[in-house]
């Protein structure tokens, strides 16, 4: 009898703990998915104007402030949501919206004023820094996303040849949101061509621009319908220093031996079309060498890959024309390595990290040359490079 | 008589690891690279200094209670510096563990709004947490072990998880060189290190309660190297991962390190989240894990039965000296406090106590 009594009240209690736990928990921060904005992209220019009056505005243009003009691409999800009598199909993919101010906090609050949504940014994708603000310095960049634990790390940068804005306006056919287009061809597109700069997350961003080193960030190029991811921009000293072109973001992969990834395109001699060589993997090695004083670097660079074309009557799998092909795209990338490796120095920007694989091998040489690396050491070191190359496959013809 | 007066309070050696683990992890895991970041790519170094250096502290401790079976650190120091000053020592430690339950929660709190609920008010989530901890210690140090082993299982497949997901994105060249800074950094590093060790105090309660007191050292030693692994695996990843530069400005370096997590196969939104986690159960049981040891001294040392009486009236203590720090400026002082309130608290436990024991045993027994 008791006991069954006690059980009962047991029951008893349980029920109630169910009820009250399904009836009174709640969340504080609770937001429903349609009230949120999904920023996507983020881009920044230069303000050519100052914006209108408001929040501290006047006070911080009393100052020398910078005034950014920031713009945000929000996707609009129903634009993707299929079906209901074809009505997705007029929804716009995405809005773009723009503001002027000297704090990237308070530009994202000042939208606030037009937006009737509260703006979520864990999924920004894409960040584009115009040339200009590249140019005049990359500070603003530094603590904002970092402070803030509500913006995703995993979005891609890049540097835009011109108006930031530009690229996030691009209407592509095939990817309607233009900051994922932009962002899935850096992510993508970096293991299978070599001719834009290594990709850099935000992670790689901060790294790079609080080590002080210099570094290059992909160089996007907007046009009407698509963009163009080619080439690099040099930072150094968190600053726009000058372009590396295609073959030299090539160049560099080549030397940091970062997603060596593309197909390179020659013509050996006797061999009256062109061959294609099409990089599997490749590992590159910087050594410095100290002799009485003075600092120099051996540049190997190690390839394996594949014969993927070869025009012309002869058969390419034959061991001279094999040999005489992995010369050719061994001196090819030699000349490519080097020609990149005269622009940095041009720009006076290490960005390949010579410095760094000098302060490995020997920090104490590392501790006297550090303050004068960049302007008077770096430009002047020699550098020589070795490729050596070998085939591994050669298609399924003679 | 012991502490431990029914057979169902006694934990095994293997529960005792465990204990040990969550209460240093708990206290300061998701700071920890922030301690040794002044010796740059080297503070794996200093983690492993400061760590065999917190094991040997532990092993004097240890070995000195076995002369006393049964007994925490609230009873045997009376016998070897008299009631009055054995007392004082044990309210010390009362009051570090105070102290220690605090900033954990608020460590805990700070991160949860940080990095989950913004808008959520921080008292709301300190009661809540506070609540879920006396319960749990209202059960005693069998409910403490036991969720120690429901949690461990969990955070060890998190924490390979997390660090298997971390290898694309790590480049351990940033470690080199190796210890080329000179042995300066490295030493204040050890030192300040230290900061991410101290939680391992509760092994003068908790001893006492041990089915086999011999194993107690060995199981103490196993929790202790299985943190400064924990540990020197995250701080060489947080710099392959991050650099070094980079992790030097971070107040929170170890959701940053994962949420820098970007794996090419799926996408994973909010990696961190994993890692909070990891970071809340091992918190969690680092605050009741205190919060008990507190209760437990107290009611030794004013003569109660049990520490039941005193979860209670403790809460609002704890609380309130969460509440205190304005922001983690304020908890960095508080950090400041019990750091130095634990060094000396090592000293005298680690050397000064086991000496006075050898010579009382000399001269012949603890009269």
């Amino acid at each position: 009898m008791g006991s069954g009594r006690r059980q009962s009240n047991r029951l008893l209690v349980l029920a109630a703990a169910l009820s009250l736990m399904l009836s009174l928990t709640a969340c504080w921060d609770r937001l429903d998915i349609d009230r949120r904005a999904f920023i996507v992209g983020i881009a920044l220019d230069r303000a050519s104007k100052p914006p209108e009056a408001g929040s501290g505005a006047e006070a911080a243009l009393n100052q020398e402030g910078r005034w950014l003009s920031v713009s945000y691409q929000i996707a609009n999800p129903a634009a993707f949501a299929g079906g209901e009598g074809g009505g997705g199909g007029e929804a716009e993919p995405f809005s773009n919206i723009s503001t002027t101010s000297p704090s990237l906090f308070a530009a994202g609050r000042e939208i606030a004023t037009r937006l009737d949504l509260i703006p979520d940014f864990e999924h920004v994708q894409l960040v584009v820094i115009s040339e200009e603000v590249a140019r005049e310095g990359l500070e603003p960049m530094l603590d904002y996303f970092q402070r803030n634990a509500r913006i995703s790390r995993r979005a891609q940068v890049v540097i835009a040849k011109g108006e930031a804005m530009k690229v996030l306006a691009v209407k592509s056919t095939h990817q309607p949101l233009s900051s994922f287009y932009v962002a899935d061809i850096v992510r993508q597109s970096d293991t299978r061509t070599g001719h834009f700069s290594p990709s850099i997350d935000m992670t790689a961003l901060f790294q790079g621009l609080e080590s002080g080193a210099s570094m290059v960030i992909p160089r996007v190029i907007p046009q009407e319908k698509e963009v163009k991811v080619a080439g690099g921009a040099v930072i150094r000293d968190h600053h726009l220093a000058g372009w590396l072109g295609e073959a030299e973001a090539e160049g560099l992969r080549w030397l940091t031996g970062q997603e060596i990834a593309g197909a390179i395109t020659v013509r050996p001699p006797g061999v009256s079309g062109v061959d294609t060589f099409e990089v599997f993997r490749g590992k590159t090695d910087i050594r410095p060498e100290l002799s009485n004083g003075s600092v120099s670097f051996r540049v190997v660079i190690n390839v394996t890959g594949d014969l993927t074309e070869h025009q012309g009557t002869q058969p390419a799998a034959t061991k001279e024309h094999v040999q005489r092909f992995a010369g050719e795209v061994a001196r090819t990338i030699q000349t490519e390595v080097l020609a990149t490796v005269d622009k940095l120095k041009e720009f006076e920007a290490d960005a390949v990290g010579f410095g760094r694989e000098l302060e490995k091998k020997s920090p104490s040489a590392w501790k006297q040359l550090k303050e004068r690396w960049e302007q008077e050491v770096f430009p002047t070191v020699p550098v020589t490079v070795e490729a050596r190359v070998r085939i591994n496959q050669l298609g399924l013809r003679r | 008589m012991g502490a431990a007066d029914q057979p169902g309070d006694r934990i095994s050696s293997i529960q005792l690891s465990l204990l040990t683990i969550f209460a240093i992890m708990g206290s300061n895991y998701l700071v920890m690279p922030r301690m040794v970041a002044s010796a740059g790519g080297d503070g794996w170094l200093a983690l492993i200094v400061g760590g065999v250096l917190s094991v040997l502290v532990a092993v004097s401790i240890t070995r000195n209670q076995l002369r006393f079976p049964g007994e925490t650190l609230a009873q045997y120091p009376q016998k070897l510096v008299g009631p009055f000053l054995g007392k004082l020592i044990a309210l010390w430690v009362a009051a570090e563990f105070v102290l220690m339950a605090a900033a954990g929660l608020r460590l805990q709190a700070d991160t949860i709004k940080l990095f989950l609920l913004n808008q959520t008010p921080m008292d709301v989530i300190m009661v809540i947490m506070l609540f879920t901890a006396a319960y749990a210690v209202l059960n005693g140090i069998q409910a403490l072990a036991r969720l120690s082993q429901v949690f461990f299982p969990l955070i060890l497949a998190l924490l390979i998880f997390i660090f298997l997901l971390l290898q694309t994105s790590a480049k351990y060249q940033e470690l080199l060189p190796v210890a080329s800074g000179g042995w300066r950094p490295l030493a204040s590093a050890s030192f300040l290190s230290w900061g991410a060790y101290i939680g391992f105090g509760h092994i003068g309660l908790t001893m006492a309660f041990l089915q086999k007191p011999r194993q107690g050292t060995m199981a103490i030693v196993r929790g202790q190297s299985a943190v400064i692994l924990i540990y020197v695996v995250t701080y060489i990843l947080a710099v392959a991962v991050l650099g070094v530069k980079q992790l030097q400005g971070l107040l929170f370096p170890v959701p940053d390190l994962v949420r820098a997590i970007e794996f090419p196969v799926f996408r994973i939104e909010r990696a961190e989240g994993f890692m909070l986690v990891v970071w809340l159960l091992a918190s969690y049981m680092a605050l009741i894990i205190g919060f008990w040891g507190v209760a437990l001294i107290l009611s030794q040392v004013f003569g109660f039965n049990k520490h039941e009486p005193l979860v209670y009236p403790l809460l609002p203590l704890i609380f309130i000296l969460a509440r205190i720090p304005a922001n983690p400026l304020g908890l960095q002082v508080i950090g400041g406090l019990i750091f130095v309130s634990a060094i000396l608290l090592a000293f005298i436990f680690g050397a000064i106590l086991p000496a006075i024991a050898f010579f009382k045993e000399r001269r012949g027994g603890y009269g």
